[in-house]
């Protein structure tokens, strides 16, 4: 089975995804301990059974047996415990340490029904290097299938157009384009299969940026009107109430008044939600939108000095804290709206299923 | 200034100020032409813009009355016009695709209440309301009106025009433009000199308009970005011309003038030291030769070949050269045969001197002897010693002239006693000749003969100049004077009342051959001035017609240790 990628992926991303493809494919290379169902409730991933333990606080998690990757390498407890513990002390997740207790088990030190719900953080995911890697000059990976699917071939796609892929021969698309899902149901052989809500909106303003208009500002208009994507309304602000108590190592350097809303240019729903914004603000006042790239929007958004920014978070994390933790102190945010991708399968594919965080799975016959 | 200088000089303003009236000349010319030139460029180039504007009004107004006509045909933009949310989205996207598909810059679809249903420029600015804008684009529907309107990034400025369309039961209106910055910017100008800018207010002016040339051409401008409310202005479309290539032309007219300039200058140098080397090297060898010529130098030789006035001037110069040698030689002559006539006439004159008191005595002794001769053997004896001083002074005079005048002998002489040998020899005819004599007198260094010929000539020519008087007194006085330089001198006084001279006379008294008396030499007082100037003594005359004259005569005092010499 093919499944097409529409923008490049650079294996460097692969615990911190840039775009949607790198979102995909790692989350497809990879697996952790733990996994989330689409309501949030905790599965078995690697490990197969887990229990709270009291004295000392933490959790004993017990691995499969014969525990593999989705690769196909195999893996133990030492392997996992050697491969978390540099992201346990760099990243916030309430886990203070991890020790193996023998090739299948392994202790994890942090009480308390969030710290088993971390270990599903991609940022925890455990990665075959090998596989990362292993994608050839013409942008194709191979996955080795454990189910009637047979092998995943992830191929990317040079021109970025989800509608070439398709006549190219992909047998799964995951998109958010609104054109290609009506391209899609146009043609014949085509099902496009709406994923989750996943990815939610925001406005971010610093301390002391000059308060945009946003009267009459309407959510629900914005989902509809203002985008072109799968979108709806987000009037909940879900777990960004948890990351307003997180703690700022970036201290704000002040917003410039530049007037500016700065988004990641990459990104067409947050660019459209940002004029959608300026077109509301009375003309003369001197609010524009700007795009800038990733990296540079980062160091932006942690020095807090632009007017407002439109940021794409999920829709659900195990860790707000760190999906936060470049935001800049005492920030004003507001939810706008969420979006969804949709799965486009060519009919006469293996039966195959598309979790809300990306993971493909062959179902067990 | 030299002769050199002075033809580098002219050879290089007869070529420089030519060359120079010549390069302002161009210069002039060439400025007013290439003025002109640009002016009608730029006449022809706003003219040119002008047209372009009417090409681009009519074809913005062509695409814009194709959509008014084809929207009412279009059922998706009719429903979502309507309201149905499956077209929502087609009718917010129908001005993006329509101004790409049109090549436009600017489009927005308004309905009636001034309410923006569809913009190409700004997506997301649909149900805006902008109710002004309809009504004042309807003053200017069949005008290209520049419209700064606003983008997401920033603003966008269009030449745009407006239309409008029925659809159910409104009217709507179509708003749309090409990209005013790009055409009008620098697209216009076809010429790279050219240059088109584009003032509207709020714009940076262009820069050292005041340089170039100018042409206007006004546009309507409506502003729909900096405020609430939109502004009606005018824009301008302003057309230079570049001077650069009028100032690098002048550059190059001055680089090569000076060039030029330099040129001759080095050519006129060139010019003047050939010349020089023509014409003044000749003149100068030829001063040259000229200053070395002399009475006794008469050697130089001015021959040349050359035909030109350096030629003829050194023919002149040898000629003048040859008469100069013929004429020195006659004079040469003439010096000779005067020399010879002048020992001859001294010698006599000399003689006569020493005769005259031998003759007196003579004619004495022979008056006594006729008269009284038992007294004459007592006045012989009286008288003797008259005659010795004469016979010895013939004899000096003899073995001086037989040493053909060598120097004088230069001891010590008593003045006083010279000049009473003088005065006693000095027969009196009437005259009374006088001595006075300066007691301690110091003695003079000298020659005694010398002194003596000075006392005779000048006691002689004062009994001379009262002839015929019987009353006049000849006084030959002696002192000692100090000179000027604080030197002790003996001056002789010869002083006479006799005739006394006239100015002229006293001018020409010294000159040889100059005399009044009948028969005289006329070389008495120029001897008494020659043998004064070899003593080193100083002659002064003072006269007065019928008065008479004083002859003072300074010489050298020998002092103490000269008189003991």
């Amino acid at each position: 089975m093919t499944v097409a990628l529409l923008e490049p992926a650079e294996p460097s991303h692969a615990l911190r995804p840039a775009n949607d493809t790198e979102r995909l494919l790692f989350r497809n290379l990879s697996d952790n301990l733990i996994r989330l169902d689409c309501r949030g409730d905790v599965r078995a991933g690697l490990a197969e059974a887990w229990k709270l333990d009291a004295e000392p606080a933490g959790w004993i998690l017990t691995l499969r047996e014969n525990a593999r990757l989705r690769t196909g390498a195999s893996i133990s407890a030492y392997r996992v415990v050697s491969t978390l513990r540099p992201q346990l002390s760099t990243a916030p997740f309430g886990i203070d340490s991890a020790v193996a207790l023998n090739a299948r088990q392994l202790r994890i030190f942090g009480s308390g029904d969030s710290v088993l719900r971390a270990l599903a953080d991609p940022a925890l995911a455990l990665v075959d290097s090998l596989a990362l890697h292993g994608m050839n000059d013409e942008g194709v990976t191979q996955l080795p299938g454990t189910g009637p699917g047979g092998v995943i071939e992830f191929r990317v796609v040079q021109s970025g157009d989800g509608r070439d892929a398709l006549e190219a021969g992909a047998d799964l698309v995951i998109a958010r384009s609104a054109s290609l899902r009506e391209y899609a149901q146009g043609r014949p052989g085509f099902a496009s299969f709406p994923l989750p809500w996943s990815r939610s909106y925001i406005l971010l303003q610093p301390t002391g940026a000059p308060l945009l208009p946003l009267r009459g500002l309407d959510s629900q208009s914005l989902a509809r009107d203002a985008v072109e994507a799968d979108a709806q309304g987000a009037d909940s602000l879900g777990w960004l109430n948890q990351a307003e108590a997180c703690p700022r190592s970036h201290p704000s350097a002040g917003p410039a008044g530049s007037g500016r809303i700065v988004y990641e240019q990459e990104d067409a729903v947050a660019r459209a939600l940002a004029e959608r914004i300026v077109a509301m603000a009375e003309p003369g006042k001197g609010w524009r939108t700007f795009g800038m790239v990733a990296a540079e929007l980062v160091h932006s958004l942690e020095r807090g000095s632009e007017s407002a920014y439109v940021l794409a978070v999920p829709r659900q994390t195990v860790a707000p804290c760190r999906e936060s933790a470049d935001w800049p102190a005492g920030a004003r945010i507001r939810p706008l709206i969420e979006t969804r991708a949709h799965a486009i399968v060519r009919e006469g594919a293996p039966p195959l299923a598309v979790e809300w965080d990306g993971t493909i799975r062959f179902p067990e016959p | 200034m030299s002769f050199r200088s002075r033809l580098f000089a002219a050879v290089a303003l007869a070529v420089v100020i030519p060359l120079g009236a010549l390069a302002i000349g161009v210069r002039r010319e060439l400025d007013r032409r290439l003025t002109r030139e640009y002016q009608e460029r730029v006449t022809a180039m706003a003219a040119v813009i002008e047209s372009d504007l009417a090409r681009e009004s009519g074809t913005v107004g062509r695409r814009l009355r194709a959509l008014a006509s084809q929207l009412p045909q279009d059922n998706r933009f009719r429903l979502g016009l309507q309201g149905d949310p499956a077209y929502r989205g087609y009718l917010l996207d129908y001005a993006g695709q329509a101004m790409r598909l049109s090549g436009l810059a600017l489009l927005q679809i308004q309905d009636s209440t001034g309410r923006i249903l569809s913009s190409g420029h700004f997506r997301n600015e649909y149900d805006r309301l902008q109710p002004e804008l309809p009504r004042l684009l309807a003053k200017t529907r069949d005008t290209l009106v520049l419209v700064r309107a606003r983008t997401p990034e920033s603003s966008v400025l269009a030449m745009a025009r407006v239309d409008s369309f029925w659809l159910g039961k409104g009217v709507f209106t179509v708003l749309g433009g090409l990209d005013a910055e790009r055409r009008l910017g620098g697209g216009l100008a076809r010429d790279s000199s050219l240059q088109v800018t584009l003032i509207y207010p709020g714009a940076q002016a262009g820069s050292a308009l005041a340089r170039q040339v100018v042409r206007e051409v006004r546009l309507p401008y409506l502003d729909l970005v900096s405020g609430a409310t939109p502004v009606v202005d005018s824009a301008r479309l302003v057309v230079t011309q570049s001077l650069g290539a009028l100032e690098s032309l002048r550059s190059s007219l001055n680089r090569w003038v000076l060039a030029a300039l330099g040129l001759t200058l080095v050519l006129a140098l060139g010019v003047a030291a050939w010349l020089s080397a023509r014409i003044s090297r000749p003149l100068r060898d030829l001063a040259e030769k000229t200053s070395l010529i002399d009475l006794d130098r008469l050697d130089q030789s001015f021959e040349t070949d050359r035909n030109d006035e350096v030629g003829s001037l050194s023919r002149l110069l040898a000629a003048m050269t040859d008469r100069l040698r013929t004429s020195s030689a006659r004079l040469r002559e003439v010096e000779r045969r005067a020399a010879v006539g002048d020992l001859a006439r001294q010698v006599n004159h000399d003689i006569k001197n020493g005769l005259t008191p031998i003759r007196n005595v003579l004619r004495h002794l022979t008056q006594v002897g006729q008269q009284n001769p038992e007294t004459l053997a007592q006045v012989f004896a009286a008288r003797k010693a008259t005659l010795d001083s004469s016979v010895e002074y013939l004899d000096t005079l003899a073995r001086n002239y037989d040493r053909l005048a060598p120097g004088p002998q230069r001891q010590a002489c008593d003045v006083n006693a010279l000049v009473e040998q003088v005065v006693q020899r000095t027969g009196h005819d009437g005259v009374r000749v006088e001595a006075r004599l300066w007691p301690e007198l110091p003695p003079v260094l000298g020659d005694a003969l010398m002194v003596r010929r000075i006392l005779e000539n000048l006691v002689g020519n004062a009994q001379d100049s009262m002839a015929g008087r019987k009353d006049g007194t000849v006084t030959v006085s002696t002192e000692r004077v100090q000179a000027a330089d604080g030197s002790s001198r003996v001056r002789i006084t010869v002083a006479d009342t006799g005739t006394g001279m006239t100015e002229a006379e006293l001018n020409r008294a010294f000159d040889d051959f100059y005399t009044t008396k009948p028969g005289g030499s006329g070389l008495g007082l120029s001897i008494v001035r020659r043998l004064i100037l070899d003593l080193n003594g100083i002659l002064r005359v003072e006269t007065e017609p019928s008065t008479g004259t004083r002859v003072l005569v300074d010489l050298p005092s020998a002092g103490e240790e000269g008189f003991r010499q």
